[in-house]
């Protein structure tokens, strides 16, 4: 298990522990000595740091999930699905059409978990067709093309499917009503922090979904079969293993994921509109590859850390919000040059049973 | 027959989506503007939509009848489709949120007569798809003498390239009228001269033609090829000469074309030659634009003439490429191209918030003109201060690309070919992987500095959002499309990617849609760009061990 890789020049690298143990360490120091600072110099107090630590996690908690869909898809083909914040996007879209029917028919006011419930289960179900679409039509006829080939598909679909949202769905932004539904609309006072209902629910959610998708890939027979692919896919195919239809599959539940975090960060932002995926879709990725990309806990630490990151870091160190992205890259370059392979370092493939 | 059945539904649901998306984008509806023989000719393309579904499925039948069965089943199966989403656009609620359609054009595919003429629109499917299956079983048509023609004989190229001028030529004037003909026909006279004259003269790649025209050292004069010098001729005369006639605008897009090519070189160096996939190559761009507009425009109080900034923007430019390549020496591949990403992003986000350095959102303004002995140049040769641009672009066109292309075939192109095809073994025979990264990351980065620069100073102010993600993703795939790690390619990639969206103006809102169709369909069709490079290009392990998939059943 321990080093797997061969790679030349990989001697100078930390070990994955003594790496990791190092940065928390440091990072740790950092964080309580400007905490320390900021409140002895009065400059914030204590509630604005608990403030942006829980916004962070809510922000890092749907990063995580974007960032899953890029490592399980990378890890099994080795791509960058460029268009999967535009899957995200068309999942917050198709979440908002359904809660607007569901408002003016009135169903809203008799059954609001329901159509909470209802409006994931279009978006995710919206987002699982764009994906699996995307992957019949324009991933897989170019398997075994060299590397840039589906990426460049990959922008392609991506350009059409953000161009064909704002052709067919207008430019104008859509309002998530979420004031309107009871539930979700305020928030929790806890002392002289307040907690919007809706980064609750976010964390929540997030967290019995992470928890399903590493027992999934961990525990079950698809997980299995989806390793044994990522590892060897000839192998696999000799193994009894429908390959095509792990790899369909695995497009699925990324953009299950993907739709899933979409409905999210409509409910919380309260607005689609057909440039909503891309941004979110871009720190996912960056998320992903911090962590390691192809690795499955490396994408949920990577997506904790970058929302930590970009919610802490301005607070931290008292620099104008519009830092917070160079923060995050800062960080990512940072750590890369450290750990060429991200923090977690190996593949999906590499992960024992 | 029977088993032609279900498999002819695939590319009935297939059409049937199709037909859906042109309604639901729009284009039915803007499309009905114009009419064909009478008939809108938006109603007229799902027509042929579901006509093209009925041969597609009758032809992977077998047998004279299952054809017709296939094509039947094919085409109800997407009338049906489309009938049915039709029918769900009149769901109150629904109609409004598509704000591209028009409700009387859903009615109209209806044939105005709601669930009846959903019926109907089955059925009229479905005897389109007959036709379609009557098409397919046709006799073939003779199309092996179009390959015989292109296949035998200059002459016939060239009547072959001159037909399709023709052909071209009087569509677009038919269809948008005599200014577009001209320019298309220009574009694609300049394609062909780029494609054919290969062919014609059976010229080898550029490095190996440079190596014929060029004397070697030692190797004492080859015998210089009488077509190639001529193509070199004409293409020099009309570079020449054309430009003087370019209005405004045609300018104004042929500069942007030549800025791009200017940039794809760079990129072409990075990517194609040494194998960096860089993602945000837009910050050498932005660097350079911005030292030319802070060293130029009066705002910053340095006032420097345009002929001195802009080697010292293009000096800044060169240093970035080498500090931004310190840092991602040892990554590898994504991680490569997600650093560079986020590089590309966070000078950006400097250039939008460094107010007093960049003046933020409001951008630089009064960025230096090109000047000579106090006297601008412009007014002094050029009717138009644009065209100066142009000859200016030309020139720094010309000699990238000489440069370039000797770079591939000296010993630092040959180095930067191993490291990409092998990283590993270019470091054990003795390639400095470092250096030549280095090397790689600065001569793009000059590259598009010399772009960024004069990019400055044609657009006179510049602001942050000229330098956003999109102009990377851009030059990355105007590199792609042309053929990876070849300079012809750059070129015809740039002109096919910046010049055609610019004329294609007339398809307005759908231009970046079908944009992007195109680079989905291109890469799945000729993925090795249009005018490859010779060498090998399999960048990287190639994208795994499985072989492709089997033929769809």
């Amino acid at each position: 298990m321990a080093t797997t890789s061969t790679t030349v020049g990989r001697s100078a690298a930390f070990s994955k522990r003594a790496f990791l143990t190092i940065l928390g360490v440091l990072i740790g120091a950092v964080l309580a000595f400007r905490l320390g600072q900021t409140i002895y110099d009065q400059v914030w107090g204590p509630e604005v740091w608990i403030r942006n630590l829980i916004n962070g996690l809510a922000l890092g908690a749907v990063y995580a999930l974007i960032a899953l869909g890029y490592t399980l898809v990378y890890g099994i083909l080795f791509m960058i699905n460029f268009a999967h914040g535009e899957v995200l996007m068309l999942g917050a879209m198709a979440g908002f059409f359904v809660l607007d029917a569901s408002i003016n028919s009135g169903f809203l006011d008799y059954n609001t978990l329901l159509t909470i419930v209802i409006v994931f289960i279009a978006g995710m179900s919206v987002a699982v067709v764009v994906g699996v679409l995307l992957e019949r039509i324009a991933y897989r006829p170019l398997r075994g093309a060299p590397r840039l080939v589906p990426l460049i598909s990959a922008i392609g679909a991506s350009i059409f499917l953000q161009n064909a949202a704002l052709q067919a769905f207008g430019a104008n932004v859509k309002i998530y009503p979420t004031p309107q539904i009871t539930g979700l609309s305020g928030g929790q006072r806890f002392g002289d922090v307040f907690v919007a209902n809706t980064s609750i629910m976010i964390m929540v959610l997030a967290i019995i979904t992470m928890v399903a998708l590493v027992l999934l890939v961990n525990r079950s027979r698809f997980g299995k079969a989806m390793r044994a692919v990522a590892e060897d896919k000839p192998t696999a195919q000799l193994m009894g293993i429908d390959v095509n239809r792990i790899i369909l599959l695995t497009f699925a539940l990324g953009s299950l994921l993907a739709g899933m975090a979409g409905v999210m960060l409509g409910f919380h932002n309260r607005q689609v509109t057909h440039m909503v995926g891309f941004m979110p879709g871009l720190k996912a990725f960056t998320a992903a590859v911090l962590g390691g990309i192809g690795n499955v806990p490396g994408a949920m630490l990577g997506g904790f850390f970058l929302g930590l990151a970009e919610s802490l870091g301005p607070t931290a160190f008292q620099i104008p919000s519009a830092y917070k992205d160079v923060i995050a890259f800062g960080l990512l370059v940072l750590i890369l040059i450290f750990r060429p392979t991200g923090l977690m370092g190996e593949r999906l493939s590499r992960e024992r049973a | 027959m029977r088993a032609a059945l279900l498999p002819a539904t695939r590319p009935g649901l297939v059409g049937g989506g199709a037909a859906i998306a042109i309604v639901v984008l729009g284009m039915v509806t803007a499309l009905n503007e114009r009419e064909l023989a009478g008939l809108p000719v938006g109603n007229l393309l799902v027509g042929l939509i579901v006509l093209a579904v009925g041969y597609r499925a009758a032809r992977d039948a077998v047998g004279a009848g299952s054809r017709l069965v296939a094509g039947l089943v094919a085409g109800l199966t997407a009338g049906a489709f489309l009938a049915l989403f039709m029918l769900f656009t009149r769901v109150p609620g629904v109609s409004e949120k598509l704000v591209q359609t028009e409700p009387e054009d859903t009615d109209a595919i209806l044939f105005g007569m709601g669930a009846g003429g959903a019926a109907l629109l089955a059925v009229f499917g479905a005897g389109l798809g007959v036709l379609g299956g009557v098409l397919a079983s046709l006799p073939a048509l003779p199309t092996g003498w179009l390959r015989a023609v292109a296949g035998s004989g200059r002459l016939r190229l060239i009547l072959v390239a001159l037909l399709s001028l023709l052909i071209v030529g009087l569509a677009l004037a038919f269809l948008f009228g005599l200014v577009v003909a001209v320019v298309g026909v220009i574009v694609l006279a300049g394609l062909e001269l780029a494609l054919l004259g290969g062919a014609l003269a059976s010229l080898p790649p550029l490095p190996a033609r440079l190596r014929q025209v060029l004397p070697k050292s030692g190797a004492g004069r080859r015998r210089l090829d009488p077509v190639a010098l001529l193509t070199l001729l004409i293409m020099a005369v009309v570079l020449i000469v054309v430009p003087m006639a370019f209005g405004q605008y045609f300018n104004h897009v042929s500069t942007t074309v030549g800025i791009f090519v200017l940039m794809g070189l760079g990129l072409n160096v990075v990517v194609g030659y040494a194998g960096l996939l860089d993602l945000g190559y837009v910050a050498f761009f932005a660097i350079g634009a911005y030292a030319m507009a802070i060293l130029s425009s009066p705002e910053q109080g340095i006032e420097v003439n345009f002929w001195l900034a802009l080697p010292i923007a293009m000096a800044v430019s060169g240093i970035s490429g080498t500090l931004l390549g310190i840092p991602v020496l040892r990554m590898r591949g994504d991680y490569l191209a997600i650093v560079t990403l986020g590089f590309g992003e966070i000078i950006r986000i400097f250039s939008q918030n460094l107010t007093d350095l960049t003046g933020g959102p409001q951008g630089v303004r009064d960025i230096a003109r090109p000047e000579l002995a106090e006297q601008e140049f412009t007014t002094l040769l050029f009717a138009n201060p644009q065209q100066f641009y142009f000859y200016l672009i030309a020139t720094g066109v010309v000699l990238v690309a000489i440069i370039s292309a000797h770079l591939l075939s000296s010993r630092i192109g040959r180095a930067w070919v191993a490291m990409r095809e092998d990283e590993d073994v270019a470091r054990a025979i003795g390639i400095r992987v470092v250096r030549y990264k280095l090397l790689a990351f600065t001569i793009g980065a000059v590259f598009a500095g010399l772009g960024g620069a004069i990019f400055a100073s044609r657009q006179n102010s510049i602001f942050p959002n000229d330098f956003t993600l999109i102009v990377s993703i851009n030059v990355l795939c105007l590199v792609i499309i042309g053929g990876m790690g070849s300079v012809r390619g750059v070129v015809v990639g740039s002109v096919a990617l910046i010049a055609l969206p610019e004329i294609l103006r007339e398809l307005a809102e759908f231009r970046l849609v079908t944009f992007g169709a195109l680079l989905v369909f291109m890469m799945i069709v000729r993925p090795q760009g249009l005018l490859p490079a010779g060498r090998s290009l399999v960048s990287g392990p190639a994208s795994l061990d499985i072989a492709a998939p089997p033929a769809e059943a």
